[in-house]
């Protein structure tokens, strides 16, 4: 069949299938190819002035070309499948940010130490064993640790509790 | 004034209670979260650094740069007893110190590298103090041009010799640039990437970017992980610690070689103590009459390499403090900590903060016998942290993390940057991208521009200004080698692969 296909069809399959091998270069290279791109753009909206006399703009103007420039060296790296091969696991990426991004709404709002509690317990469900009692044991010294380490023994003005 | 005097004088300051205090908590803090996989020293010196806003520069610089060496000395320790480096310093320590471990010479095996670790410290620590400040009296002459070329020769020095592909390295280090100059420019004052967001003008956070690169980045791979086959304590008597005879006299010369590593890794901008332990392993199988041994269990493979690492951030302090030119990416956040004191570095800082130099270099000789006779006692102590599992330990970093990054400007905007940069960080990981070389750029991008249209306004635009002056052609020179060396090993490995192929 596929002998039968025209020249063109044929070598885009075979690059679709050379990208499908290495999924880690494609990444790589679309990461960095679309970073250089988007520095580029940005760098034509500042003054770029002359080698003598430079404006705001040379410096990102080169660095972006740079990035596109080795955004395909990339692709042609033999070594370019090593990277460290975690276990698949999303939920602590998805669920550590999202403790984090509840800590920071809630710290000026309700204060250090509930904040911190949130933090601690929303963050504990991304380890998948999990236990409640410990938790809540967590939950309860975490935040009293940093309370006093930050607020009484620092004295910074962080407020631990906002009515 | 003479070392002597100046000595005395270090000594003076650093001997203060309340200094001795501020050692003592970061050599052993340094221990702590070296033994713990999954901190390094990097993330805790990311998270102290916002508490040290509020002592005085010595105190603060003093207790970070405990902490940054006392990390080398506990990262052998995990490496040891359970095959997982405390460190990435320590990851060549795994290959002998376990087999040791198994052999039931752990005890052997920690007390050596503690030794080791010692011997390196305190060599370099000599080169520090030779060689510091006439190094700073050569660098008072340095322009822009030599400014330039120096930043770039470690520049290219860390994407070249970071673990994986120098061109990844590469895009890092643009990457730190790019991030570097978000913000205000100095000359123009035009807003530069800062998409209309205020927060952004006054640049990114180093410590937000650290603590989520490193910090953040390091707790998401690690959640979830089981640690590896744990030795019984009950191989840990005290007799077990007693080194042999043979022991002492097989680690002499590795100490010695990896020391002289360690202190040319630690000196050349750019490159740390990671790469200098792995450089030194690989040099003491080369030199070795019996390389068979290594990787079960011989004793030249972990002190050398410990030896070698220790040695090497003592030497980084070198042109950290002569040139402002961080020697590794701890030693650019302890430049930020100074920074953030009202020091800026550079070559007249050992004369115009001599007291606080010499305090340094003083703190050095007290820390590193702190570590020896204090810390190496207490390994019975010490390996017993190795049992705190991470699910307690994470949400504790997690909190420190979050209210040390909210604490540097009162501002959330800096934990947002946090949470961002360590999934991106995370996935730069998962991608292969080596972190170090983004945070070199950072720290180092604001004063690479700077520099270098300097350099240029100077020479009315040409870039004969690079090679004509001696010591900026002499450092491009040495970039270009870094370039050729990396191209040439590359060449090499493919060379050997195809040699394979036809069997």
């Amino acid at each position: 069949m596929s002998s039968e296909q025209p020249a063109p069809l044929r070598l885009l399959t075979r690059a679709i299938a050379a990208i499908a091998a290495r999924p880690r270069v494609l990444a790589s290279f679309a990461i960095t190819f679309s970073f250089g791109a988007m520095v580029l753009t940005e760098a034509l909206n500042y003054r770029l002035g002359t080698l003598h006399r430079m404006g705001p703009g040379y410096f990102p103007t080169i660095l972006g070309i740079g990035l596109i420039i080795l955004s395909f060296t990339l692709l042609f790296e033999r070594n370019g499948e090593d990277g460290e091969r975690l276990p698949a696991k999303f939920l602590p990426v998805l669920v550590v940010p999202v403790a984090m991004g509840i800590f920071a709404f809630m710290i000026e709002r309700y204060g250090v130490y509930p904040a911190t509690t949130v933090l601690v317990i929303v963050a504990g469900l991304a380890d998948q064993t999990f236990r409640p009692v410990f938790l809540l044991l967590m939950a309860l010294l975490v935040p009293a640790a940093v309370t006093v380490i930050f607020v009484f023994l620092l004295g910074l003005p962080i407020k631990p509790f906002v009515w | 004034m003479d070392l002597f005097s100046n000595l005395q004088m270090g000594f003076s300051i650093a001997l203060s209670p309340e200094i001795l205090m501020y050692c003592f908590i970061g050599v052993t803090l340094g221990t702590v979260v070296g033994i713990l996989p999954g901190i390094g020293a990097l993330a805790a010196i990311a998270m102290l650094l916002p508490m040290t806003y509020f002592l005085s520069p010595a105190a603060a610089i003093i207790m970070l740069a405990g902490l940054y060496y006392g990390a080398n000395y506990g990262s052998s320790t995990s490496a040891i007893l359970l095959n997982i480096p405390g460190a990435p310093s320590s990851a060549i320590t795994c290959l002998d110190g376990y087999p040791m471990a198994r052999q039931g010479r752990a005890g052997v095996a920690l007390i050596m590298t503690t030794l080791a670790s010692f011997a390196g410290s305190s060599m370099s620590i000599l080169l520090v103090m030779a060689f510091a400040p006439p190094l700073a009296q050569f660098a008072i002459n340095f322009g822009s041009p030599e400014y330039f070329s120096v930043m770039l020769l470690g520049l290219l020095a860390s994407s070249s010799l970071s673990q994986g592909s120098f061109f990844k390295g590469m895009v890092m280090v643009f990457a730190g640039l790019l991030l570097g100059m978000v913000g205000l420019d100095v000359n123009s004052g035009v807003a530069r990437y800062t998409y209309g967001s205020l927060n952004l003008q006054a640049g990114i956070s180093i410590v937000a970017i650290a603590m989520g690169i490193f910090g953040l980045a390091e707790v998401l791979a690690n959640i979830g992980m089981r640690g590896g086959n744990r030795i019984s304590m009950k191989d840990l008597g005290w007799r077990t610690y007693i080194p042999t005879r043979k022991d002492l006299k097989q680690s002499f010369f590795p100490i010695m070689r990896g020391t002289a590593v360690g202190a040319w890794f630690g000196l050349l901008p750019g490159t740390g103590s990671a790469i200098a332990s792995f450089i030194s392993y690989a040099v003491e199988k080369r030199v070795s009459k019996t390389p068979e041994r290594f990787g079960k269990g011989a004793i030249e493979g972990i002190t050398a390499p410990e030896a070698a690492n220790n040695s090497a951030s003592q030497a980084a302090f070198i042109p950290t403090l002569t040139l402002g030119i961080p020697g590794d990416v701890v030693m650019a956040l302890m430049l930020g900590a100074l920074m953030i004191h009202g020091i800026s570095v550079g070559p007249r800082t050992i004369i115009e903060h001599a007291d606080l130099f010499w305090a340094l270099v003083a703190s050095f000789w007290i820390g590193n016998f702190m570590l020896l006779v204090l810390n190496a006692p207490l390994i019975f102590i010490w390996v017993r942290l190795i049992a705190i599992p991470y699910q307690v330990l994470y949400p504790i970093i997690l909190a420190l993390v979050c209210v040390g990054v909210y604490s540097v400007n009162f501002n959330t905007f800096d934990i947002y940057v946090v949470i961002v940069a360590g999934i991106i960080g995370y996935v730069l990981r998962v991608l292969g991208f080596p972190a170090a070389p983004m945070l070199l750029g950072f720290i180092l991008g604001p004063m690479v521009e700077e520099n270098f249209r300097r350099s240029l306004m100077l020479s009315r635009g040409s870039f004969d200004i690079f090679v004509t002056r001696p010591v900026s052609a002499s450092l491009l020179a040495a970039g270009l080698l870094f370039i050729i060396i990396v191209a040439w090993a590359a060449m090499r490995e493919r060379q050997k692969l195809q040699d394979k192929k036809p069997d």
